[in-house]
C-alpha cells in the first residue's frame, strides 16, 4: 500500500479527473431546451441521453465528487505525524536511537548469559551419566 | 560539435559519448603505469602538481579519469534539469503564486493539514464557480481553469513539502518496533536462563541427597531427565544421551 501521501496526491488527482468528467459528461450529453416559439437546436456532434438517465448521470457525478472530496478529508486528517513539529521528531529519533543501543546491549549480555548456562547445563548432564 | 552534443542528450536514446571509443584495454593498462609513475615520482604532490601533472597525460587518457562530481549549479539528467543539492524548488522559483503562508524558521510550524483543509475547499469552491461561468460565459473559462491549476500545483507542494516529515515519522515507527522485538527477546532470554536455572537447582539438590552415588539411582535421575526431554528411556550410548541434553534445553524453549 502507498503510503499516505502518495494516497492523498492519488485522491487530488483524481478529484480533478472527476472536475473534468463531470464538465465533460454535462457538456456532451445535454439536451437542448427550445425557447418561446424558437424551434429546438440540433447538434449532430451531440447525443443526448433521456433526461431521466441524464439526471441521474449528474447525480452520479455529484456524488463521486463529494465522496472524493470526504476522502481526501479523512486523509488528512490521518497524516502522520500531525501537530509534531520537527524538533520534537529529532529529539524522539535521539532518544529512540539511545534506547534501541541500551536494549541491544542488554540482548547480547543476555544472549551471553544463555550460552553460558547452556554449556553448564550440558557439563551436568554429561556428568550424571557418567556417574 | 556542440549543436551534435545538444541534440544527444535532448534525444530519449542518446548515443554514447564520442571518447566511448578510448576505454580500450590496452588505454586502461596504459593509465595505470601513467599513475604508477606518478605515485612513485612525487609521493608529496599537491592538488596543483597533480593538475600539471594530469595534462601531461596523453589526450586519449585523459577521458579515462572520471571528473569530479559538480558541487554546485545544475546538470541535466534524462531531459530533466536537477539542481545541485536535490531540492524541492519553491512555488516562487516557479513563478506560481503561493497560496498557503510561509514558514518562519527552520522547523515547518504552519499547520499543514489546516492549509489542505483550506485549499481543498477554496479547489472544490473555484470548480463551482467554473460550472457556473461554463453555464453563463463559456468564453471566460480560462481564469477559472487557472485558479484551479494554482490551486492543484499548490496542494500538490505542500504535500511534498511534507514528504521528510513523513519519513521521519516513518523512521520513529520503525525503530519502536525494532526496541520492541529487541526488548522482546531479551525477556525470552532470561525466562529461558531463569528455567535451566530452576533445572539444575533440582539437580545438584538430588546431588546433595546422595542420590547420584549407586548407578540404580543414577538411572532414576536418567529417568527424571528423560521425563523432561520427553524422550525416551532406555538411551544409553554416550551419543544418545548428549541427544537427550540437548532435547531437554529445547524443551526448555532454548535452542
Amino acid at each position: 500500500m502507498a503510503d499516505r501521501l502518495t494516497q492523498l496526491q492519488d485522491a487530488i488527482d483524481q478529484l480533478a479527473t472527476i472536475f473534468y468528467c463531470a464538465l465533460r459528461y454535462v457538456g456532451t450529453h445535454h439536451d437542448f431546451v427550445p425557447t418561446h416559439t424558437e424551434q429546438k437546436v440540433r447538434d449532430e456532434t451531440l447525443q443526448p441521453d433521456p433526461p431521466a438517465l441524464f439526471r441521474s448521470s449528474q447525480q452520479e457525478l455529484a456524488r463521486d465528487l463529494v465522496l472524493k472530496t470526504k476522502q481526501i478529508e479523512v486523509l488528512i486528517a490521518s497524516l502522520p505525524g500531525i501537530g509534531v513539529s520537527e524538533d520534537d521528531q529529532k529529539e524522539r529519533l535521539k532518544e529512540l536511537g539511545r534506547e534501541l543501543e541500551k536494549a541491544e546491549e542488554e540482548r547480547k549480555k543476555s544472549i551471553r548469559e544463555k550460552e553460558e548456562l547452556l554449556v553448564e547445563f550440558d557439563e551436568v548432564v554429561r556428568s550424571l551419566k557418567r556417574v | 560539435m556542440a549543436d551534435d552534443q545538444q541534440r544527444n542528450t535532448a534525444s530519449a536514446f542518446p548515443a554514447p559519448p564520442p571518447f566511448y571509443s578510448h576505454f580500450t584495454l590496452e588505454n586502461q593498462a596504459k593509465l595505470k603505469e601513467f599513475q604508477a609513475q606518478e605515485a612513485s615520482g612525487n609521493d608529496e604532490t599537491n592538488v596543483g602538481e597533480n593538475a600539471s601533472s594530469q595534462q601531461q597525460l596523453p589526450p586519449e587518457l585523459v577521458c579515462l579519469i572520471p571528473p569530479k562530481p559538480p558541487t554546485e549549479g545544475q546538470y541535466r539528467s534524462f531531459g530533466d534539469t536537477w539542481n545541485i543539492p536535490d531540492r524541492l524548488p519553491t512555488l516562487k522559483e516557479l513563478n506560481i503564486p503561493q497560496l498557503f503562508p510561509e514558514p518562519s524558521g527552520e522547523s515547518y510550524n504552519v499547520d499543514r493539514a489546516q492549509e489542505l483543509r483550506r485549499l481543498c475547499k477554496s479547489l472544490l469552491l473555484n470548480y463551482l464557480e467554473l460550472v457556473g461561468i461554463m453555464g453563463m460565459s463559456p468564453e471566460e473559462f480560462e481564469e477559472k481553469v487557472y485558479h484551479l491549476r494554482i490551486h492543484l500545483i499548490n496542494i500538490h507542494q505542500l504535500i511534498n513539502e511534507y514528504r521528510p516529515h513523513q519519513a521521519r515519522e516513518t523512521l520513529i515507527a520503525m525503530m519502536e518496533e525494532q526496541l520492541e522485538k529487541s526488548k522482546q527477546e531479551t525477556e525470552e532470554n532470561r525466562k529461558a536462563c531463569a528455567k535451566i536455572k530452576d533445572m539444575m537447582a533440582g539437580l545438584s539438590s538430588y546431588n546433595a541427597n546422595g542420590l547420584l552415588v549407586d548407578s540404580d539411582q543414577s538411572t532414576e535421575e536418567e529417568k527424571k531427565e528423560a521425563a523432561i526431554a520427553k524422550a525416551s528411556e532406555g538411551t544409553k550410548g554416550d551419543e544418545k544421551k548428549d541427544g537427550a541434553s540437548w532435547e531437554a534445553l529445547s524443551q526448555a524453549g532454548l535452542l
